[in-house]
């Protein structure tokens, strides 16, 4: 093969791979590092104005008696700043990094569903400016960033900016939903061949349990949230114990989101610090399986501890030492990761650059938050620290030592890779001492404080009680923090543009992402390696073109008719399964999500038209974008025959032994014998990319449901007579037809290759029950404002009946699909797979509601 | 990658080793669920029991699973050390992930119990 040949090759693939230029190319593109780029730097923006608020709280508190805020713009400050860390930066900058970094490096082109990715962005963007625009309006929400009932209840904030906080919050979680099912899909199906479970760096290890964590937490803030905003609009008391309901049940739901997603944070950023520590001491991690077993047992555990954010509620005291031995014991995980990196740098060949100066920050700060984090967990000690400025210290050590820094570790190492561009080392170096210095100067004193008796959340505080000096230097350190990051961010920014070139390894690191060109071209990889190592770049020198190494074999070296290939693999062993063809560039995620985004407005300014067509408009482009360009955008080969013939000339077949093309003239023989033994018997097998994001959606989606069939039991177990006396049991002739028309629609549903009639008839089955059991709701005579269990089986019920509706939807939608390509397999797998979860689902809630108030 | 194929023939069959990597956890995870919700039913005489008895239970799921891992852990681990040296097959690494996470789990699950052997649940 010639030069030219290559060059063609190469160019070809980036025309295949690129987005569109200009303001179409902005709102239509779906490239990973595209989309993860607008992640990290909207999460900056977020950043930038969670610290200009956490500012304007220190200048008020820098003295006694403080006049720079009233007690209200304190509030709305206070609320804002948690909300923008918590939920608009940290979340979103770590799923930015897993989105550009990941797909680099596991050794594949783009995410699996890069729409749904895009539309991810895109809520994640309009939530947070529906969240800031409260600061327009005037009701900027002053709840707290837990928003506690009663206080949010609209006896105490009559106002809108509640309701502000929960439809934002509410869209950027489902964001966040949205990019862990695309993680998830990502890392179990996507890497490169020979990337078996023990090969997976530990950064991509920490995405996948990041999002694997998101998928069971964030339905609960969800769940919690979506009920405290019908209590607001309509009158639904489940926090209200007058009509039976129980404010604690928010603390409980909240706090199981809540205490995970700290875990949530810190497992990506320890996987920053495990990628920069093996780059820059030149070794790998020491200890693999025991650092992953630590993030594995941290991120279950973590959903064991939440009522240690409530020891002082009045528990009884034997439940708080359960919860206490579950806290303390995270500490030994977290532990064996920090010894990991210790050794690690003791036995490698440390490069003191700026990034490494970030992880040594990390481990003493996280270390010092880790140790004030077993003293709050010690119910005793936290009776006395509660909601004092000593747990302010403790989670900022925690979520700045642990979170920030690592992050900043990573932007100044993958910096080179985004960009091509090597930041100052003298600057970057300098910011890091100015936050070192300004961060401990900032939140060690407020340990004191907070042990001296100075509550949280109160706006100033009188003079005379010793606090000026703590809290002046405290204030000082704050300001000398901001200017470490403005100088860090401006580094960054005069790298981008007069940076010294990096090429492509500037820290000769050992993963597959600096393989790639700096920054990569549109397509990553010019053909997919093959992986043999833990650590492919180091492993490559040392034995060549072994099975130990990475190989360069022209797999999917040229597209096929301009297809996105890429190349799916199984779970563990990470053998070769099927040719994926992914969608291009397209307008469904930006327009869908607009439309979404004028449906919580609507419902936020109760403007109830709005809110409705709202949704009908993007249920009208949701079918649009299921069928879009299905010709162009055929999902996977389902033959050999659908495969590219350069694919198979280049590994060979049976018949065929193979012969040279795109690249592959390059690769010695040997390395030419084991890729066609990797690849002769790839015949398309498993399930689609749709599949398995639908099955992981449905995780998150089962997850809702749990959290609200919680609620049911919670409510349940706290109330005197359950149902109460208004409210009559429902008898139980209709709901019987509806759960026997469902049984036997999912009955209908079963066989995977059924015939199209059989769904049909599934369909009709299934549209009777949902009839049914709107009609037995209305027919009950209950009100959702009455009492908590009226209002409660009014939830679940309307939840089954979503559940039902999108059903119908996605089988009529699929059907459609199904006639106009009949060969492909996916719309018929998609369809089955969520109509066996949904209908599951349903048949639930149904005996919830109808058997649980019987038996319970 | 034919000596991976020959190796994964090797290996117990998949389903043993899910048991054993999540039996812990989800083991861990009942008894501090149903130890919360039973707290609330055993301040009576011998109703503390009940609080026992999960825990007997948790334990023992606990210990059967990282036992049948133990005993299976040659066909997985080919001699390798398994602290200091990245297994070669993705199954050696679910496999030492369950023993791992077995007895992360029963310890805390131990203390736990310890816990409930040790405070009243009448107060």
């Amino acid at each position: 093969m010639t030069d030219r040949d290559t060059d063609a090759a190469f160019a070809e693939l980036e025309r295949t791979w690129a987005s569109r230029p200009g303001l179409i190319g902005f709102l239509t593109a779906v490239n990973h590092k595209q989309i993860g780029l607008r992640f990290i730097w909207t999460a900056v923006v977020f950043l930038l104005i969670g610290g200009v608020e956490a500012l304007l709280i220190r200048l008020q508190l820098a003295t006694s008696d403080g006049t720079v805020l009233g007690p209200e713009a304190y509030n709305q400050l206070f609320t804002m700043h948690g909300t923008t860390m918590m939920f608009l930066f940290g979340i979103p900058i770590l799923e930015g990094l897993a989105m550009y970094f990941v797909p680099l490096q596991i050794g594949t082109r783009d995410l699996p569903l890069p729409r749904l990715n895009a539309f991810g962005y895109w809520v994640y963007l309009f939530g947070g400016i529906l969240l800031h625009w409260s600061f327009l309006t005037g009701d900027v929400p002053d709840g707290g960033w837990f928003a506690y009932p009663p206080l949010t209840s609209t006896e105490f904030s009559p106002g809108a900016g509640i309701d502000f906080w929960l439809l934002g919050v509410t869209f950027v979680e489902i964001s966040g939903i949205i990019g862990a099912v695309e993680i998830v899909v990502l890392i179990m199906r996507f890497r490169a061949p020979g990337m078996t479970l023990s090969r997976i760096p530990l950064f991509s290890w920490s995405a996948l349990i990041m999002s694997g964590m998101m998928l069971f937490a964030f339905p609960f803030v969800v769940a919690a949230s979506v009920l405290l905003e019908v209590e607001r609009k309509f009158g639904a008391p489940f926090y209200d114990p007058s009509l039976g309901g129980d404010p604690l049940l928010w603390q409980h739901l909240f706090w199981i989101f809540g205490h995970p997603e700290v875990y949530i944070l810190l497992l990506p950023a320890t996987g920053i610090v495990s990628a920069v520590v093996a780059a820059h001491v030149r070794r790998p991690v020491v200890a693999y399986p025991l650092v992953v077993a630590s993030l594995v047992a941290i991120a279950i555990a973590s959903f064991g501890l939440w009522v240690h954010h409530m020891f002082t509620v009045g528990l009884p005291v034997l439940v708080l030492s359960l919860f206490a031995v579950a806290s303390y014991f995270i500490a030994v995980p977290s532990g064996i990761q920090v010894f990991a990196w210790i050794a690690t740098i003791w036995e490698g060949r440390p490069r003191w650059g700026t990034p490494l100066w970030f992880v040594i920050g990390f481990l003493v700060i996280f270390v010092l938050g880790g140790i004030t984090g077993v003293m709050v967990a010690t119910a005793p000690f936290d009776h006395q620290a509660h909601d004092t400025f000593f747990v302010v210290a403790h989670f900022h050590y925690v979520l700045i030592g642990g979170v920030v820094f690592p992050v900043f570790a990573g932007l100044h190492h993958w910096f080179p890779k985004m960009t091509g561009r090597l930041p100052s080392e003298s600057i970057g170096k300098t910011a890091f001492w100015l936050m070192f210095v300004g961060f401990n100067v900032a939140f060690f004193p407020q340990h004191w404080l907070g042990l001296q008796g100075m509550v949280r959340r109160t706006y100033t505080y009188p003079a005379g009680l010793g606090w000026e000096a703590a809290n002046m230097a405290s204030t000082v350190g704050s300001f000398v923090l901001a200017a470490g990051v403005l100088l860090f961010l401006a580094n960054l920014a005069h790298a981008w543009r007069r940076g010294r070139e990096s090429g492509p390894d500037p820290w000769g690191a050992d993963t597959l992402e600096w393989a790639a060109q700096s920054p990569p071209n549109n397509h990553n990889f010019d053909s997919l390696p093959v992986v043999g190592s833990l650590s492919p770049l180091w492993d490559r020198g040392a034995h060549g073109y072994d099975d130990e190494t990475l190989e360069s074999i022209g797999v999917l070296g040229r597209p096929w008719l301009g297809r996105r290939e890429v190349l799916r693999t199984t779970v563990v062993a990470a053998d070769p399964e099927a040719i994926v063809v992914l969608p291009g560039p397209t307008y469904w995620p930006f327009v869908t999500a607009a439309a979404l985004t004028s449906s919580l407005v609507g419902v936020l300014v109760d403007a109830w038209a709005l809110a409705g067509l709202g949704a009908v408009v993007a249920v009208a482009f949701l079918i649009g974008w299921a069928t879009e360009d299905r010709v162009r955008l055929t999902r996977q080969s389902s033959d050999p025959s659908g495969t590219s013939p350069d694919f198979l000339a280049a590994v060979g077949t049976d018949e065929d032994p193979g012969h040279e093309v795109s690249g592959s003239d390059q690769a010695p023989a040997l390395a030419r014998r084991r890729a066609a033994e990797h690849f002769k018997a790839l015949t398309p097998r498993g399930h689609s990319a749709s599949w398995w994001g639908v099955m992981v959606g449905l995780t998150a989606l089962a997850t809702i449901v749990a959290a609200l069939v919680y609620a049911y039991f919670y409510l349940r177990l706290g109330a005197d007579s359950w149902p109460p006396s208004r409210s009559s049991e429902r008898p139980l002739g209709i709901p019987l037809a509806a759960l026997a028309l469902v049984v036997v629609a999912g009955v209908l549903s079963m066989p995977r290759a059924g015939s199209g009639l059989a769904r049909w008839l599934a369909m009709g089955l299934a549209a009777g029950g949902l009839t049914l059991q709107v009609v037995a709701v209305v027919g009950s005579g209950y009100r959702i404002d009455a009492n908590a269990y009226e209002a409660i089986v009014i939830v679940l019920e309307v939840m089954a009946a979503s559940l039902l509706a999108v059903a119908l939807l996605v089988r009529a939608t699929m059907l459609v699909e199904a006639m106009r390509s009949p060969t492909d397999p996916e719309p018929v797998e998609v369809d089955i797979a969520y109509w066996r979860g949904a209908l599951v689902l349903w048949a639930v809630l149904w005996a919830v509601v109808h058997v649980a108030p019987r038996v319970v | 990658m034919t000596q991976d194929s020959s190796r994964r023939a090797d290996i117990p069959s998949p389903g043993w080793l899910w048991v054993t990597l999540l039996a812990g956890p989800l083991a861990w995870f009942g008894h501090l669920n149903i130890s919360y919700a039973l707290v609330y039913l055993t301040c009576r005489p011998w109703g503390v029991l009940w609080l026992h008895l999960v825990t007997a239970a948790a334990v023992a799921t606990i210990a059967v699973a990282m036992g049948v891992g133990w005993r299976r852990r040659n066909s997985q681990t080919h001699a390798r050390s398994e602290m200091t040296e990245v297994p070669e097959s993705g199954w050696q690494l679910v496999g030492i992930l369950g023993r791992l996470l077995g007895l992360f789990f029963l310890l805390v699950t131990v203390m736990a119990g310890v816990a409930s052997a040790m405070v009243s649940p009448c107060i």
